[in-house]
């Protein structure tokens, strides 16, 4: 079960990512859904990267790419940016308290929100408003801890386990 | 003795490659998202009628992941239901008192029209079906206002359909693909819909804004329209039929502007408008003779149900009048 279980919160988080339930007008709920398998990335690749697949960021991100009708590539790099970025900040988790992957998230954030302004911007489709990514930016940094709770339950709670050395 | 030690070294060698292979295939899938971003501005066309095909199979994977939260995110529908079944009720009583009377009105001239019709020997519009399906997926985009449904070209739907459901219309259709195609709201900015508006029948055009009013474009006839002015589609050769409810005018800060009947965020199942007469490969003649609604047949079947008109005979009443779209 733990060996499937990052696997399976990112096929249900891509699911929620892509659903239609959100409504279209509310642009920051559906961009804080597009962006809730980006943290689940980032907190697999802080806590076991070993078993999260690269070809599974790489399908989720197309899945949410090929539904959501917005520029091609887009959420591949966008996933693909949390996971190297939670790769990057690896070796921190060790040094700062618990709350430093909270810390950590904080940081990978913006540069995620940033990344897809800019292919927006780029691809001359404003794929969302600069207040709207402000707005889905804050809400998931808030909300990160609740994420992460929720993923640490799932995947056995032991408060003095110790992190998957890589 | 020695052995322990050199066991050590070699697992935090092998360690310390696994985590530079890592990072190397995390820039590797970044590199990937940019080649798919590079290749989606080289070939647009290509890119759309690839991801067009992709969109039914994806969708289909997608909704089993979605199947064990969507009673969760139902709960949020059913709340605002329940906040607003009281106001629902009492502009329902009303609206159908006034409907009686309305009722009577259209009768007579209904009567009045067939008689008239039959000394002139009028041509009938041609007929329509629609293809009544689910939403899929919906866009992430600011100034893009799409959904995925779940019907394509096999279903018989082209580009360019009118899509509606009870409320009136909701767009039209777009990269069409076997078995899915994109809507475009009438609120996308990309969108523009030629009305008739009013009893005086302004012919306007109205573009989406990308946000919950549609602008008019009536080339200076403002004085014409009056805010509570109904407004419909003027209908255009080959594509959008007339007489489709579009919105109402209102007044807003920037002028006379038209709010949609349609309830975009909550859009679950649609119906697409395709000319009389298509064949279709999918099931046919759910709603022949005037059955049950389709809406409710859907939601047990799960599926795609093309409608054909009630049979066609010297009293039957004109079929495009007969369109019945999905209930939300």
């Amino acid at each position: 079960m733990g060996q499937i279980l990052p696997l399976a919160t990112l096929a249900l988080l891509t699911g929620v990512a892509a659903a239609p339930w959100w409504g279209s007008s509310e642009m920051t709920a559906a961009l804080i859904a597009a962006f809730l398998p980006a943290a689940a990335i980032h907190y697999w690749a802080l806590r076991r990267a070993s078993v999260m697949s690269e070809i599974a960021v790489l399908f989720s991100g197309l899945a949410v790419d090929i539904v959501s009708g917005g520029p091609l590539g887009l959420w591949v790099l966008v996933y693909a940016a949390a996971w190297v970025l939670g790769l990057l900040q690896r070796p921190w988790v060790e040094i700062l308290w618990k709350p430093g992957r909270w810390v950590l998230f904080s940081l990978a954030m913006p540069v995620l929100g940033l990344l897809v302004y800019a292919v927006g911007f780029h691809s001359g489709s404003a794929v969302a408003s600069g207040s709207a990514l402000l707005h889905a930016t804050a809400w998931l940094i808030v909300a990160y801890p609740a994420i992460a709770a929720i993923l640490r339950v799932a995947d056995g709670w032991r408060a003095d386990r110790p992190l998957e050395s890589a | 003795m020695f052995l322990i030690p050199t066991k050590r070294l070699l697992r935090r060698r092998d360690r310390s490659a696994g985590k530079r292979w890592r990072l190397f295939a995390g820039l590797l899938l970044l590199a990937a998202g940019a080649i798919l971003f590079a290749a989606g501005q080289l070939f647009p066309g290509e890119v759309a009628d690839a991801r067009s095909r992709l969109a039914g199979p994806v969708s289909s994977i997608l909704a089993i992941a979605q199947a064990p939260l969507k009673p969760l995110f139902g709960l949020r529908q059913r709340y605002d239901d329940f906040l607003d079944t009281e106001s629902e009720l009492a502009r329902l009583r009303a609206d159908n008192e006034e409907l009686k009377g309305w009722q009577w009105r259209a009768l007579e001239l209904e009567r009045q029209l067939a008689d008239l019709s039959a000394l002139n020997r009028v041509v009938n519009e041609p007929g329509l079906d629609y293809v009544t399906t689910r939403v899929l997926a919906r866009s992430i985009g600011a100034g893009s206002r799409s959904v995925l449904i779940g019907a394509g070209k096999r279903a018989g739907v082209p580009a360019g359909a009118a899509v509606i459901n009870q409320r009136g219309l909701v767009g039209v259709t777009y990269e069409v693909g076997p078995a899915t195609s994109r809507v475009l709201y009438i609120n996308d900015a990309r969108a523009a819909v030629l009305v008739s508006i009013g009893r005086g029948l302004v012919t306007a055009e109205v573009a989406g804004t990308g946000g919950a009013y549609l602008d008019i474009r009536d080339g200076g006839r403002s004085f014409d329209i009056a805010v509570g002015d109904e407004v419909m589609t003027a209908g255009e050769a080959g594509g959008m039929p007339r007489g489709l409810r579009v919105g109402r005018v209102v007044t807003t800060s920037q002028g006379l502007r038209v709010v949609p009947y349609v309830d975009f965020d909550r859009l679950e199942f649609v119906s697409v408008l395709v000319p009389g007469g298509r064949e279709a490969d999918g099931p046919k003649g759910a709603d022949r003779g005037g059955s049950a609604h389709l809406t409710a047949e859907l939601q047990k079947a799960g599926d795609v149900l093309v409608a054909a008109p009630a049979a066609a005979g010297a009293d039957a009443p004109d079929p495009s009048r007969q369109v019945r779209p999905a209930a939300e």
